[in-house]
């Protein structure tokens, strides 16, 4: 039976490299997304601070908003807790603590990608290579989670490893459509002219940063619209990234574990709050996208309530020598502005 | 410089030449060794650092690592390999092989007697005093029994070979001893830096090591439990040897548990907590120090230990290996009397000898210690990692009144030894192919039947002309090849 302690670091390993895979990802093509609009139209990398939840840490860090302070700061900054590096060595260190329960290859390949990522990420910073660094980085993420998935036996340490996926995931699918969808939805509304000339190319974006731009043109046909695009984003059953999808793979992993009742109506009460927002006004969407992310938030405390926390009455020793050394997280909750 | 002229520089080097363990006076190559030496010289320096740095890519690849200290701060270190192996020969392993058994049965029933009967002292073998004096003596253990009266079942003894090819057992570890990780990863590294020998030779494989612990850990289930629950219980992650804690968890396919993720019941009982509830635990091979095991009993601010984990030991409802107080034996004044505790305990003759030993609470022996300082190696006797070891002609004059010091202050902290000229083995240096000091570690596994391990970790002093062989001090290490020739 799987220690609790180490169920609480596969679970952060497994969150941390979704979101140092869905960062890159996110960074890659919104470096796309410049190159492809014609200057006219006015488009910041500030979005992306919206998306990681780290205007404030990154307005006190530096001077100006500016490209390369940006991507310095979410790609390579460890001060930044949810940085691609700093996520990167948080999953490492929290894989660390239970190299004996994966398998070793994935293990190394996960020490490959921290050995990598600590030592090129400047190449990150200028344009021309940046797009080589994230594509090894998804790339090695991709690696590891294929060995987890070739190799490791579907044991309680498998289904932690999931359960953190699907919550990250979950939670960077919301975070996007939040931060892209709600700012394209409100662009139309002030012009009032019928879509804006570059709006298939923004909608195509936000698909392609959850990579699921394949996956929308394979369910339907024609241009790439804001409301198809939100709804097969929140509801689309088949596509991993969807929220659906996240919160339908909790029921699942829910299914195999001891004691999971709690967890299972946690993620039943987040698909019941999905289905109410995807039939919704697309004017309410901000709201009903707060709304999932507290649904989502539910689903992490009702598992760490379960399958973390000592029994009541019982003190943890929690080493507090270096919070990022100790591993776990604070990481999504410290991610909310 | 080629491995041709490494036995000419040898030779030019300070009087008693220390002897090599693969070449001989003349260069030549010894039996046993003479397959790797051909191979190493065909091979060129050139070829050979390029096979190093693969070696040490494939290290870090592995994420192989030790963690050393400074400021205050654990850095996780990649594990110093050097690729150019140490070859022993079969015929002389197998007397090496049954000189530890031997060493480690009389051990055993040594420290069953002091923590029962006491006859070895009651027959005036053994001394009252230094039992009284012994820190490592754990009043808590005194009448427990544990099955087959085993106490150390894990143990590493440091073997040095002198000038004169006398190997001899340096000290015994019988509390936590590491480093048998890195003798695996050593022997996975070097099959690929020399496949084509591993292929044509007959070396003796190590890799059964995890298997054969699994087995002597299981062996000690309380009430012949049939699938018994079995846990490595380490310090955590900030430990030394973290790596090794989880290298034999995962090896042998159990969990690695901190203090904090046992309890143990009203029932005398120890829990784990897992994601379905408290699973009930039979073994422990633990890697904490006695005294961080229980705060109850032992010391009160440990962290690392857990409440009524002695109390449920004693009840025998969980093994713990290796038992608490068996450190009491490998202290380095109880070394002195191990070949007497052998005569005494099996009526046999030591296999392997002792180096000559002072004990510096005995006048006699200690005023020879003090008046002979600079031909001595100078141990604390309760001290491992070599921390606080001062080798005599090394040494400078404020040293050594330093130990003189400490020596009259509190005589029965120091042991001193004859300085051995501690053999070499070719090592890859940034100079090229040059000789360096070994040691060589075996592990020693003692439950109903005994185990060792084939060769064992040698330890490389990586500094020329150093002799401290830890890693937390400029130490490496080298595959270690038991050849059958």
């Amino acid at each position: 039976m799987l220690l609790s302690r180490v169920a609480e670091h596969l679970y952060w390993a497994a969150r941390y490299l979704e979101r140092a895979e869905s960062t890159a990802r996110v960074i890659g093509e919104h470096t796309h997304l410049l190159v492809d609009l014609p200057v006219s139209v006015p488009l910041t990398w500030e979005p992306l601070l919206a998306v990681t939840g780290s205007r404030v840490l990154f307005a006190d860090r530096y001077p100006t908003a500016d490209e390369r302070s940006i991507i310095t700061f979410l790609l390579a900054d460890r001060e930044n807790p949810s940085s691609v590096v700093s996520s990167i060595v948080a999953a490492r260190e929290n894989m660390r603590t239970t190299r004996e329960v994966v398998p070793r290859e994935a293990w190394q390949a996960l020490n490959d990608l921290y050995l990598y990522a600590t030592s090129h990420h400047t190449e990150a910073v200028d344009r021309r290579s940046r797009g080589r660094f994230l594509e090894k980085v998804i790339a090695s993420c991709q690696r590891f989670t294929g060995i987890l998935s070739s190799a490791m036996s579907r044991d309680e340490a498998y289904q932690m490893l999931r359960l953190g996926r699907h919550v990250e995931r979950a939670d960077m699918t919301s975070r996007v459509l939040d931060v892209r969808a709600v700012a394209l939805l409100a662009q139309i509304d002030e012009h009032d002219d019928g879509s804006p000339v570059h709006d298939e190319v923004q909608w195509t974006s936000v698909l392609r940063s959850l990579s699921g731009l394949q996956a929308y043109h394979r369910r339907r046909r024609g241009p790439v619209t804001g409301h198809p695009t939100v709804t097969f984003l929140l509801r689309d059953p088949d596509f991993p990234g969807s929220i659906a999808h996240c919160l339908a793979g909790v029921e699942a992993v829910a299914a195999g574990l001891p004691r999971s009742q709690g967890v299972d109506m946690a993620a039943r009460s987040a698909v019941r709050t999905l289905v109410t927002v995807a039939n919704g006004p697309l004017a309410s969407l901000h709201q009903g996208l707060d709304d999932i992310q507290v649904a989502i938030a539910g689903v992490h405390d009702e598992v760490r309530a379960t399958y973390f926390a000592p029994p009541p009455g019982e003190v943890t020793v929690i080493d507090v020598r270096d919070g990022a050394g100790d591993g776990i997280g604070p990481g999504a909750e410290a991610r909310n502005e | 410089m080629s491995l041709a002229d490494h036995a000419a520089t040898r030779s030019q080097g300070a009087a008693p030449a220390p002897w090599d363990e693969l070449l001989h006076a003349d260069g030549r190559p010894r039996k046993a060794a003479a397959p790797l030496v051909d191979h190493l010289r065909s091979l060129g320096v050139s070829e050979l650092a390029a096979r190093q740095d693969a070696a040490d890519l494939d290290m870090l690849a592995m994420g192989v690592t030790f963690t050393v200290y400074s400021n205050g701060r654990g850095i996780d270190r990649a594990w110093p390999f050097d690729v150019i192996p140490r070859i022993i020969d079969a015929t002389e392993w197998r007397r090496i092989e049954s000189g530890l058994t031997q060493r480690l049965r009389a051990l055993n029933e040594f420290i069953d007697d002091l923590y029962n009967e006491q006859q070895v002292i009651a027959d005036g073998v053994f001394p009252p005093d230094l039992l009284a004096d012994a820190t490592n003596f754990r009043p808590e253990c005194v009448g427990v029994r544990p099955r087959y009266g085993i106490w150390a079942h894990i143990s590493g003894s440091d073997l040095v070979r002198d000038g004169d090819g006398t190997v001899y057992v340096l000290e015994d570890n019988l509390r936590v001893p590491s480093g048998v990780s890195y003798l695996l990863e050593n022997r996975l590294v070097s099959k690929r830096a020399f496949a084509d020998l591993f292929a044509h030779q007959s070396i003796q494989p190590v890799d059964d090591y995890p298997d054969q612990l699994f087995r002597l850990l299981a062996s000690l289930a309380p009430d012949e439990v049939l699938d018994p629950t079995v846990v490595v219980l380490t310090p955590g992650v900030y430990n030394s040897a973290y790596f090794e804690h989880s290298f034999l968890a995962h090896r042998m396919g159990v969990p690695l548990v901190e203090g904090r993720d046992l309890f143990v019941g009203a029932d005398d009982v120890v829990y784990m907590r897992t994601v379905g509830g408290p699973q009930q635990v039979d073994v422990i091979y633990r890697r904490v120090d006695d005294m961080f095991l229980d705060p109850d009993e032992l010391r009160p601010d440990s962290a690392l230990g857990v409440r009524g984990l002695m109390r449920a030991w004693r009840a025998g409802t969980v093994a713990i290996a290796n038992a608490p107080g068996a450190g009491v034996a490998d202290d380095k004044v109880v070394y002195a009397w191990v070949p007497d505790l052998i005569r005494y305990y099996l009526d046999e003759e030591p296999v392997l000898p002792n180096v000559p030993t002072y004990r510096c609470l005995y006048d006699d022996e200690r005023a020879h210690v003090l008046d002979h300082l600079r031909e001595l190696v100078i141990k604390p006797a309760n001290e491992s990692g070599g921390y606080g070891l001062v080798v005599g002609d090394r040494a400078t004059d404020d040293d050594l009144a330093g130990v003189a010091r400490a020596i009259e202050a509190d005589p029965r902290r120091w042991v001193a030894q004859p300085i051995l000229a501690l053999s070499t083995a070719p090592t890859l240096c940034e100079e090229g192919v040059e000789a360096r000091h070994v040691d060589l570690r075996p592990f020693v596994l003692t439950g109903r039947t005994s185990y060792v391990t084939r060769g064992g970790l040698t330890r490389v002093a990586l500094r020329k002309g150093s002799l401290v062989v830890n890693s937390s001090q400029g130490g490496g290490s080298k595959d270690t090849w038991v050849v059958e020739c």
